[in-house]
């Protein structure tokens, strides 16, 4: 397993943006990544999140897929014809969503997320940013 | 009348004073006392042939006038030939003609008298012999008249032609024999008539003896002893033959006169009957008529008025065919036929009859022939008696015999009666039948019948009949009969009991009706209905097990759909807390767990997990069994269908349009409304996933109310149901979805439901764009 202070030295230097509908989880994920990263903004929808976007550009974005307003996948789509190296992970429920086309650093994670899966996700994005 | 009658029992006295008076005479007379001549013997035989004549006359008279016994015939004959003899016995002794003939005087003379007396004689005994022997044949007047002419003439021919013997013969005793055989045939004739008693009562008769004895005496006693023409013996000979003729004569008058007065008597007799019968046909009801031989009334009774409405005067000259109705006319006219060719009388003769004003009578005709003394029929006499009451009852009774006969035949019906009094039972035909007991090989008994009834009914039957003569009420029952071959028949027996003023029996009369096949169908019926009662109930429950069988399958569908939605209702809070648990074992590996974040994780678990208990409070109700009535409003349930489901439906992006105008609280099924709804929503949100992400997908709920109904509208626009399968879609298992997502009980439960636990209604239209249905509670549902 990786040493979780070793990432987090690795990604202080990183800002994410976090989207989801749900303000629980949005509170809850927020501090988590916080812990990890240099700043976190949320985004209760695919609208509010792209317009955060166009406002800081994240390193990292990271967000849920069925969303009110415009949907994480859209948000993506929109976001990757700003930005064609914008990197994004996108949560999901389902265990069969298949990759999205057009978007260059992208992977995904499945709900729910326990402590192994986020770990992955971080190690992951330590990974891949690089 | 008496005066004339000589008492019978002297009759006799009478006949012996007569017979000694002219014996003794006989002996005291001497031949020589006297000698008369020609004149005086000629006076005297002239009284006697007037004295003859008259007799003659008289008797014959009295023979034609009243068709009285042949005596007088032989006795009016006999005295008119001697009548005529006598006459020709004047003539030649007389002195004027006597020279004319050819023998003398002294034969001529006695030869005549004795052919005149010969006849008499004859004439008188002949007539006793056939009174005594052939009194009952009439005997021919033409015979008797021509034997006395040929005789009076062959008398009159010997005397005027042949010479005669002497007829006195010189001797001491008989002068004149030949005088014997008038006499003798005078005792026959008087002995003959003696012991014919018929003096006794006839007056005539005792007169003719009288005379017979007179001749008889003057015969023997006198003539015989004449010695010589004109002496003693000879006048009183001829003196006594006037007497025995004066005899006769008076016994003639006698009867004739008896015959007068008796005639006068019965003249007066017959006034009386007359005015009798007239009282009897004036107070008779019946009609007496009279008719001659070619049926034309002659009489009619004044009571014909009464009976066929025509006056006497009106019937006669018509026959009875004039009245006899047209139907009875050829009938009535053969028997009429046979009746006078054979002379019968007419005896209870029924005919109908025509009366004057056009009304039917019917009478019952009796008479009698007349036959005239020829025995040719000279017509009828007799009544008409109107029976049309009595013949109308008799019609009456027995069309109703024969009703109730007809009857009998067809209803089965049996009748009984039973005498109590003496013990006799009566079956009609149709028990025997009924019972099938021969006739012929067994008489009706109370036993037979006991013995016919099925062993196990009989004490009923007996004891059903007994407590009737106790309480003197009728009684019907019900019973079986066991025929010999084992079939049983039912059978239902009235019966009445006559009593009398002590309470004693006297007859019951009773009706036994065959039941047998109302009771087979009545069994075969009660049977039927047994099964049908069974078959109805056998498939209520299958119904019942069926709805409750669908009723929990969408129970079932319900509930996974609620697991969905609980699935979607957890996942946020589900992924709220895993995160915090990540936040806590974050701070862990990092080193820098503190009390600050302990603190939020803390507080932000705690919330959730309320928001998780509230969430199962939502479905909880739902899964509660017990179904009971909540006060609430549509508009509450609606909301807490909205509770458990929104999630869901937020999920997929389905827009919700409220519009919640209901007020009224009532006491509702409220679960099973909220099933209904959820039912109802979850068909809008299969039909609205299967349509593109572009279009947005609503949802109108809308409810209002006027004064009786609260109504509720749940449209979609999910492009509506086709026209084809839009009248099927409450059936059960129908669907359009495939077998994943339907089972096809969602809309028929919902519907059951509905009638069922809100005496509601659901209907289903199509709008622009989808369906809408709408559902009608009363607000007054049980």
């Amino acid at each position: 397993m990786t040493d979780l202070v070793e990432l987090r030295t690795k990604l202080k230097k990183y800002s994410v943006l976090f989207v989801d509908d749900e303000e629980s989880i949005r509170f809850s994920t927020g501090r988590f990544l916080k812990k990890f990263f240099n700043s976190v903004d949320v985004a209760d929808n695919g609208e509010t999140g792209l317009q955060s976007y166009k406002n800081h550009t994240h390193d990292i974005v990271i967000t849920d897929i069925l969303m009110p307003k415009m949907n994480g996948d859209i948000m993506a789509k929109k976001i990757t014809e700003l930005n064609p190296d914008a990197f994004i992970v996108f949560v999901t429920a389902s265990r069969d969503h298949e990759e999205y086309d057009g978007v260059a650093k992208s992977f995904k994670v499945t709900k729910p997320l326990s402590f192994e899966v986020v770990q992955e996700m971080i190690e992951k994005i330590a990974q891949m940013i690089e | 009348m008496n005066e004339f009658v000589v008492q019978k029992s002297s009759r006799k006295f009478v006949f012996l004073g007569l017979a000694s008076f002219l014996v003794l005479l006989s002996f005291f007379i001497d031949n020589d006392l006297w000698r008369s001549s020609k004149y005086f013997h000629t006076i005297i035989e002239t009284i006697a042939t007037v004295l003859a004549l008259i007799v003659g006359i008289l008797s014959l008279i009295h023979f034609y006038s009243k068709k009285a016994q042949a005596l007088f015939l032989f006795v009016g004959v006999g005295f008119l030939g001697t009548s005529f003899l006598e006459l020709y016995h004047t003539v030649v002794t007389s002195v004027y003609f006597d020279i004319f003939f050819p023998s003398p005087p002294h034969s001529l003379i006695p030869w005549s008298w004795f052919a005149a007396r010969v006849f008499l004689s004859l004439t008188l005994a002949y007539s006793f012999y056939h009174l005594k022997y052939k009194e009952f044949h009439l005997i021919s007047e033409k015979k008797v008249y021509v034997f006395s002419a040929i005789f009076t003439l062959v008398s009159f021919i010997v005397f005027a032609f042949i010479p005669l013997p002497p007829a006195y013969y010189e001797s001491n005793y008989f002068h004149r024999p030949e005088e014997f055989v008038p006499a003798m045939l005078f005792l026959y004739a008087l002995v003959g008539f003696y012991k014919k008693k018929g003096w006794e009562n006839s007056d005539f008769e005792f007169w003719l003896i009288l005379s017979l004895i007179v001749n008889f005496i003057s015969q023997t006693f006198f003539m015989t002893f004449s010695h010589h023409l004109f002496d003693p013996q000879f006048d009183l000979a001829h003196i006594l033959k006037q007497l025995s003729y004066i005899f006769v004569l008076a016994g003639l008058i006698k009867s004739i006169f008896t015959l007068f007065l008796t005639e006068k008597d019965l003249y007066k007799k017959l006034e009386m009957t007359n005015q009798k019968l007239d009282e009897i046909v004036n107070s008779s009801t019946d009609f007496i008529w009279e008719v001659n031989a070619d049926g034309v009334y002659t009489y009619a009774s004044p009571k014909v008025v009464n009976i066929l409405g025509y006056t006497p005067q009106e019937v006669i000259g018509k026959t009875p065919f004039d009245f006899i109705s047209d139907s009875d006319k050829e009938i009535i006219a053969q028997k009429f036929q046979t009746i006078l060719e054979n002379k019968l009388p007419i005896k209870d003769l029924v005919n109908w009859n025509d009366t004057k004003d056009g009304a039917k009578v019917c009478l019952l005709t009796n008479g009698f022939p007349i036959i005239d003394e020829a025995g040719r029929l000279q017509g009828y006499r007799g009544t008409d008696k109107d029976i049309t009451v009595s013949k109308e009852n008799e019609l009456k009774l027995s069309k109703a015999l024969e009703q109730l006969q007809q009857a009998q035949n067809i209803t089965k019906l049996g009748i009984w009666e039973l005498d109590i009094v003496n013990n006799t039972l009566y079956w009609s035909d149709e028990i025997y039948e009924m019972f099938e007991i021969d006739k012929n090989k067994f008489a009706a008994s109370y036993e037979g019948f006991l013995e016919a009834i099925h062993p196990e009914d009989r004490d009923m039957v007996n004891a059903a009949y007994s407590n009737s003569l106790e309480t003197q009420k009728d009684y019907a029952i019900t019973h079986r009969l066991l025929m010999q071959d084992g079939r049983i028949k039912y059978v239902q027996e009235q019966c009445s009991t006559e009593f009398d003023s002590q309470g004693n029996p006297l007859k019951s009369i009773g009706t036994v009706l065959d039941i047998t096949k109302m009771e087979t169908y009545k069994k075969e019926i009660e049977e039927l209905n047994k099964n049908l009662t069974q078959k109805v109930q056998e498939e209520l429950q299958k119904s019942r097990d069926k709805d409750k069988l669908m009723f929990q399958q969408s129970r079932l569908i319900a509930m996974g759909e609620m697991i969905s939605m609980i699935a979607h209702q957890w996942r946020q809070p589900i992924s709220t807390i895993s995160m915090e648990a990540n936040n806590l074992l974050a701070d862990l590996a990092l080193n820098e767990v503190n009390n600050e974040e302990i603190q939020t994780v803390a507080n932000v678990l705690l919330e959730q997990t309320q928001y998780l208990s509230s969430t199962i409070d939502d479905f909880k109700n739902f899964f509660q069994p017990k179904q009971e009535k909540v006060l609430s409003s549509v508009s509450q349930v609606l909301d807490d269908t909205f509770k458990v489901m929104g999630k869901s439906l937020d999920y997929h992006n389905i827009k919700i349009v409220k519009e919640l105008n209901d007020h009224t609280q009532t006491k509702l099924y409220t679960k099973e409304l909220l099933h209904v709804f959820i039912n109802l929503l979850k068909n809008s949100k299969d039909v609205l996933l299967e349509l593109d992400e572009e279009i947005e997908k609503v949802i109108r709920v809308r409810t209002y109310e006027d004064e009786e109904m609260i109504y509720t509208e749940i449209e979609d626009n999910g492009g509506g149901i086709e026209d084809s399968i839009i009248d099927k879609i409450f059936d059960p298992y129908f669907t359009t979805k495939d077998a994943k997502n339907g089972t096809g009980l969602g809309l028929y439960m919902s519907k059951s439901i509905l009638i069922k636990h809100f005496n509601a209604s659901i209907i289903v239209h199509n709008t622009q764009d989808g369906a809408k249905f709408t559902i009608s509670i009363p607000k007054e549902n049980k």
